[in-house]
């Protein structure tokens, strides 16, 4: 109580630094009411067993996703494939908790959805997930960099991880912070949303088409981040594209139509 | 992250819709003024004659011949004579004074009139004229002239006449003149001091009157406190009734007849006790009697029937704030049903959004409440100062001077309640639009159009 301010600062500086070796060096850490804390990388990270997900839209029924079954590993980069309307975007928003299923269960770090609280989900939306989507989804009235922020307003993550200025490097868009969206290109304004997906140093980023609105050498460049940021950074990638100059980045290709997996392979060698 | 917070909050989303944010701060700065204004008028009222005529401590009363004053219409005067006045003067005891109360048609017969007379060795009985001209009747006619050694007369009911003396035009007498007039001019009996013309409605043309000093008042030992309807008796001119009476050199009739008790508990029986000797002359006349006390009940009545409608007024507008607080809330609600599945999509919770929607409400709210009272308290400031001082008529009337005696300190707690019930209002109105909101799943936010 009597430490001087100058000195406190000191003690929680170090105290960052320490967690934040931690963070990068155990994994992924999800400070959520104590009970996920260090990753056991014995067992997979993101697991779906029997996953299904129906819509009732009137009369109709309609299974968006049905039985999936996927194991999600840290640090692998996947692409979802498959026509429209083949679940593609359910089975993201189902992974990045953003939808829940209709049955089955998903369980993150072997802790099953279903027990989450709201609040908890929340937090694993801050922190372990980072969300990049088709329509880049930026607030027109906030600057880039203010964009990239929003986050961090939810966030209970200290402050020294939610370096702005790091992540709109890596996503090389750093010499556009003062922009509104209006005065960016369709590429820039993706490359602010994978800024912000990135700003709370989450372990799993989850792209929905995110090359979807973009020319084929802007999505080239992007997806060049996405590459980066998962050999580089260790980061989970998740997208789901139907482009195959998009997919042909990942080293997991899971395939969909009408809401099944009809083929979950590896690529070899894909660097 | 608070600063960054507010600036999403403002920039985003306040900033965003400019047009929508000003409405609602004017409509709330209007509902702080109608709360703060008629609050402010009635407690000037209150001050102005409930407080004020009941620290004076007399009761003074008009008789009335009729039940409804009308000054314009010479038909409506009745037939109470300067004769009726003089009897009643000698047969009662205990009035403190007696006026005459003419309609002011009873003397265009005797135009061109010397009509004053300061009064020499007066005693009670004496006429005390404390009539008062509502200013809306004639005062734009006024055409007041000099004579005599006067030089300084305005032209307006309130003028300053002489040196710091008000004159107080009566309606039906304009005999009404500081007794500063002949202590500071030096006047003298027989000088006319005051003329004028003016063109009163009931008459369609010019009457010129001119005053002239009849005699010198020997001022009566009157205690300096003591007045009547507001009025100041030390700044009054007594006048014999028999002058009076011989100035208007007739026995015309006279509309009514102002006069005061002693004291107060008395005041009810010298009422009567006039209208019965009135009665036994003129028995076909109806009189009514109106007390200090029956004016400033009036007034009391009058006050309370208002602010029980300002009171469904002030529930009205709250009713109406928070139908636009709820309806608006719903409306931006649903305007950005996208950004709140962004915003919970990077994290935010059920209550990280419901604090946002109400924040952006409450933002504007206290905006408006801010504003609307600074701007109550700024209007009721302009009028107060930009409104001559009134003194209190005989009958309970609307002016603007009553925002004069306003008490400011006391309105301060009303517009603290005020304003804390509609920031109160407001935020139970945004909160179940605002708590839907947070509530939307973030799947069927992103997708909303």
């Amino acid at each position: 109580m009597l430490i001087p301010h100058t000195f406190r600062k000191g003690i929680v500086y170090k105290i960052d630094k320490i967690r934040v070796i931690l963070w990068e060096d155990i994994g992924q850490v999800c400070s959520m009411n104590g009970y996920v804390n260090t990753v056991n990388k014995s067992h997979k990270m993101l697991k779906l067993v029997n996953v299904s997900k129906v819509y009732t839209i009137g009369k109709d029924v309609i299974h968006a996703l049905e039985n999936i079954n996927v194991d999600i590993d840290h640090g692998e980069f996947i692409s979802v494939v498959g026509p429209s309307g083949s679940g593609k975007s359910t089975l993201l928003h189902i992974i990045g908790l953003i939808d829940i299923p209709t049955e089955g269960k998903y369980s993150i770090n072997e802790r099953e959805v279903s027990t989450f609280a709201d609040r908890d989900k929340a937090n694993l939306r801050s922190e372990l997930f980072g969300f990049v989507f088709q329509d880049f989804y930026l607030f027109p009235r906030l600057t880039a960099i203010e964009n990239v922020l929003v986050p961090t307003i939810f966030s209970r993550k200290n402050a020294i991880l939610n370096n702005s200025t790091n992540v709109m490097k890596m996503a090389k868009i750093d010499n556009r912070i003062d922009h509104k969206p209006s005065e960016l290109s369709g590429g820039e304004k993706q490359r602010v949303a994978i800024a912000r997906a990135l700003i709370n140093d989450p372990g799993v980023i989850i792209a929905d088409e995110p090359t979807g609105n973009l020319d084929s050498k802007t999505a080239e460049d992007i997806m060049k981040i996405f590459k980066y940021l998962n050999q580089k950074k260790k980061k989970t990638i998740i997208i789901a594209t139907h482009n195959e100059l998009v997919s042909s980045y990942a080293d997991r290709i899971i395939k969909l139509k009408d809401g099944k997996i009809v083929e979950d392979s590896k690529m070899v060698n894909n660097t | 992250m608070n600063i960054l917070k507010s600036r999403l909050l403002i920039k985003n989303d306040v900033m965003r819709y400019k047009g929508r944010t000003l409405s609602i701060i004017i409509i709330f700065i209007s509902i702080m003024i109608l709360g703060i204004v008629p609050k402010a008028l009635y407690s000037g009222i209150e001050n102005y004659y409930v407080n004020g005529v009941k620290a004076l401590g007399t009761n003074a009363m008009i008789i009335y011949t009729g039940n409804t004053p009308n000054f314009l219409d010479i038909n409506q005067i009745y037939g109470i004579s300067f004769s009726d006045i003089s009897h009643i003067d000698k047969n009662i005891t205990g009035i403190k004074y007696l006026t005459p109360f003419i309609q002011f048609a009873s003397y265009i017969p005797s135009n061109n009139l010397d009509v004053v007379t300061l009064g020499v060795n007066s005693s009670y009985g004496n006429i005390i004229n404390t009539g008062l001209l509502n200013g809306s009747y004639w005062s734009s006619n006024y055409n007041y002239s000099v004579n005599g050694t006067l030089t300084k007369i305005g032209s307006n009911l309130n003028t300053t006449f002489g040196k710091n003396e008000t004159v107080y035009e009566t309606g039906i007498i304009p005999c009404i003149i500081g007794y500063g007039i002949y202590k500071d001019m030096n006047a003298s009996v027989g000088q006319i001091i005051y003329s004028f013309s003016f063109a009163p409605p009931s008459i369609g043309g010019i009457m010129e009157v001119r005053l002239k000093v009849a005699g010198i008042q020997q001022y009566r030992n009157i205690p300096p406190i003591i007045s009547s309807f507001g009025f100041d008796i030390n700044s009054m001119i007594t006048i014999p009734l028999l002058s009076t009476v011989t100035m208007f050199n007739t026995d015309y009739h006279v509309y009514g007849i102002i006069a005061s008790s002693s004291n107060f508990q008395n005041s009810t029986a010298i009422g009567n006790s006039i209208v019965s000797i009135l009665t036994k002359s003129h028995p076909d006349i109806t009189y009514t009697i109106m007390t200090q006390e029956g004016v400033i009940n009036t007034i009391d009545n009058e006050v309370n029937a208002s602010v029980a409608f300002n009171l469904i007024l002030n529930a009205l507008s709250f009713f109406i704030a928070a139908l636009i607080i709820f309806v608006l809330t719903i409306i931006a609600v649903k305007e950005r049903m996208k950004e709140i599945g962004i915003l919970k999509a990077t994290g935010a919770t059920k209550y990280d959004i419901l604090m946002i929607f109400l924040s952006e409400q409450m933002l504007i709210t206290v905006a408006g409440i801010v504003i609307g009272t600074l701007s109550g308290f700024l209007l009721l400031h302009v009028i107060s100062t930009s409104s001559s001082i009134y003194p209190v008529p005989y009958y309970p009337t609307f002016s603007l001077s009553y925002f004069r005696y306003t008490d400011i300190a006391s309105l301060v707690p009303f517009t603290i309640y005020y304003g804390v019930t509609l920031f109160i209002i407001s935020l139970i109105s945004a909160f179940y639009p605002s708590y839907k909101a947070s509530c939307q799943e973030v799947v069927d936010s992103l997708h909303s159009d």
